[in-house]
């Protein structure tokens, strides 16, 4: 993937973060204190204002600057973004392939690093109800994307399939880490909010690297 | 997106453009209190004078909470507050920000509410901090005893507590004790300090459209967070005496050896939305229990100190004294929100 799509892959999660404020605002007013969208919102607005001020910047380059205007947020989700995106990153600049579409085992390498930095930092595990719900799922399917050899239009479109699936399943859990956790069996029955969030972001990216459906994998 | 302070919103609200709220109240509040405080960066709210050759001491956490954070900067209680977006705690550099401004090389103590998020931003604060040759020692107040059993009291968050173990630190400081001994203070108010909330209605984070919890008109909600989170039962609305009953009952029982014979603080606390009348109803209320189960109330506050937008309902804290913490609570203060002479 080449900067100016990764560029718009960012863009259009942070439109479809923006759009999904009031969901996500629901969401959290049942688990938490009902900030989430708001929070993601701030964020986007922050990510947008960081691309903006460097028009030049692509590959692991952009990634840092996504994960700077995502902590600025600050809250729980800021610091496990903004160390996610960096770990990722890394990983993609220890690659070397910032020229040229990326293949599956590179996109699941640097989705790995990034999974790691968020349990590395949170402690939580999958079945926490947080997050990882959604995270952990899309890694293990890029995984087996790999490992079956399919493409990088399958491998992220199961990717989403996965994450949407551990979002979902984060309704039957009862939370046992960060603010949501004081809720208990009340939680019960709704969706992670951090987790709901996640699946916006990558949906949206991944549909706009994609292309319409059908359509050949977008280049610049 | 929504403009108007009313647009989609539960609550009339007072504002301008929903993102602005923080800025712009800081804005404000630094004007309004020039004597004492000025904006040091964004977001970053320190002392006019500086204090020299002292332990810094930095608080902070999300905003929305109001007097809390930056009305405790100044004489005698912070150098520094960190103020983050509304329920949110600041992100790792603006707590950066706000340690260096604390620093006058003999070491700072951050201060702040036990929360998931501000946990992991101080703590990022607190490396960075060391990478710059800072020396910080973290105090997260964890007083809520709805929030946790007492076997995981590591657990609890903070909330009106906070108050009482920030006045502790800051006297501490300001008289001059070494970083080691601010900290065992730190350690000490916290250790010794309990509270216990009740909500009676919903605050609406700006721009969220949405109040943070439902509570229907005639319920009310034990143990409550100062975020809406959820707390251990919800009931009846029933009269303030009732309710002080359940909070002071719950605080005394997690109080090991109790409070029969000890001197105590007695700290009342309105969440945005109750009127002075009623905190003063249920101080009466706490206060006849404490002494009815054998304490002194040495210490009293009442008022808003930290609050949860309009968010309706007030919270109880005790805590058990001893001379030194005594002398730390009555040592002088001038701060936006705590003057003590």
């Amino acid at each position: 993937m080449n900067g100016a799509s990764l560029r718009a892959c960012v863009l259009a999660a942070a439109d479809a973060l923006e759009a999904s404020r009031d969901e996500l605002c629901r969401l959290d007013a049942v688990a938490g204190d009902g900030d989430h969208g708001v929070t993601m919102a701030l964020a986007a607005r922050a990510v947008r204002q960081k691309l903006e001020e460097s028009p030049g910047a692509s590959g692991a380059d952009l990634l840092a600057l996504v994960a700077l205007g995502v902590g600025s947020v600050g809250g729980a989700i800021g610091p496990l973004y903004a160390t996610a995106l960096l770990r990722a990153a890394t990983a993609l600049r220890g690659l070397g392939t910032s020229e040229g579409d990326p293949t599956v085992g590179e996109i699941r390498a640097c989705a790995e690093a990034g999974a790691a930095a968020i349990t590395g930092l949170g402690h939580a595990r999958p079945g926490d109800k947080t997050i990882v719900d959604a995270v952990a799922p899309a890694v293990q399917a890029l995984a087996d994307a790999e490992a079956t050899g399919a493409g990088v239009p399958e491998a992220l479109e199961a990717a989403i399939a996965a994450a949407r699936a551990g979002a979902e399943s984060t309704t039957g859990m009862i939370a046992t880490l960060g603010r949501a956790s004081r809720l208990g069996e009340r939680g019960r029955g709704s969706a992670d909010p951090g987790a709901a969030s996640f699946v916006v972001a990558l949906e949206a990216a991944v549909r706009t690297y994609l292309g319409p459906v059908g359509a050949e994998p977008a280049g610049a | 997106m929504a403009t108007s302070g009313q647009a989609g919103g539960r609550y009339k609200k007072l504002i301008n453009d929903p993102f602005a709220v923080v800025d712009e109240a800081l804005e404000g509040f630094a004007s309004a209190h020039a004597d004492l405080v000025r904006l040091a960066a964004p977001r970053v709210v320190v002392r006019r004078t500086p204090a020299p050759d002292k332990v810094g001491f930095v608080v902070g956490g999300g905003s929305g909470h109001e007097p809390a954070f930056a009305g405790y900067v100044g004489l005698g209680m912070a150098d520094a507050a960190a103020c983050g977006n509304v329920f949110a705690s600041p992100p790792p550099d603006v707590v950066l920000e706000a340690i260096r401004a604390a620093s006058s090389g003999r070491g700072v103590v951050t201060g702040y509410g036990n929360y998931a998020g501000d946990v992991l931003n101080f703590s990022l604060a607190v490396e960075l901090a060391a990478a710059e040759g800072i020396e910080v020692r973290e105090i997260r107040v964890s007083d809520d005893v709805a929030s946790a059993p007492r076997n995981e009291a590591e657990k609890r968050r903070g909330i009106a507590g906070d108050i009482i173990v920030f006045k502790c630190v800051g006297a501490a400081a300001e008289r001059g004790d070494p970083l080691d001994e601010v900290e065992r203070i730190a350690r000490k108010a916290n250790a010794a300090t309990r509270s216990m909330g009740v909500a009676l209605s919903a605050c609406e984070v700006p721009g969220s459209g949405r109040l943070t919890f439902e509570l229907p008109a005639d319920e009310i909600e034990i143990g409550m967070g100062v975020h809406g989170e959820p707390g251990i039962r919800r009931g009846p609305l029933e009269p303030a005496d009732e309710v002080a009953r359940a909070l002071v009952q719950t605080i005394v029982a997690d109080i090991e050896g109790g409070v029969a014979g000890r001197p105590i603080a007695l700290l009342v606390n309105g969440l945005g939305a109750t009127a002075y009348l009623d905190q003063y109803i249920v101080y009466r209320a706490a206060r006849r229990l404490l002494e009815a189960a054998g304490a002194t109330v040495a210490r009293s506050y009442v008022g808003e100190f930290i609050t949860s937008l309009e968010m309706s309902g007030a919270s109880v804290t005790v805590t058990v004294l001893d001379e030194e913490l005594t002398a730390l609570l009555d040592a002088p203060a001038r701060t936006p929100r705590m003057v003590v002479w």
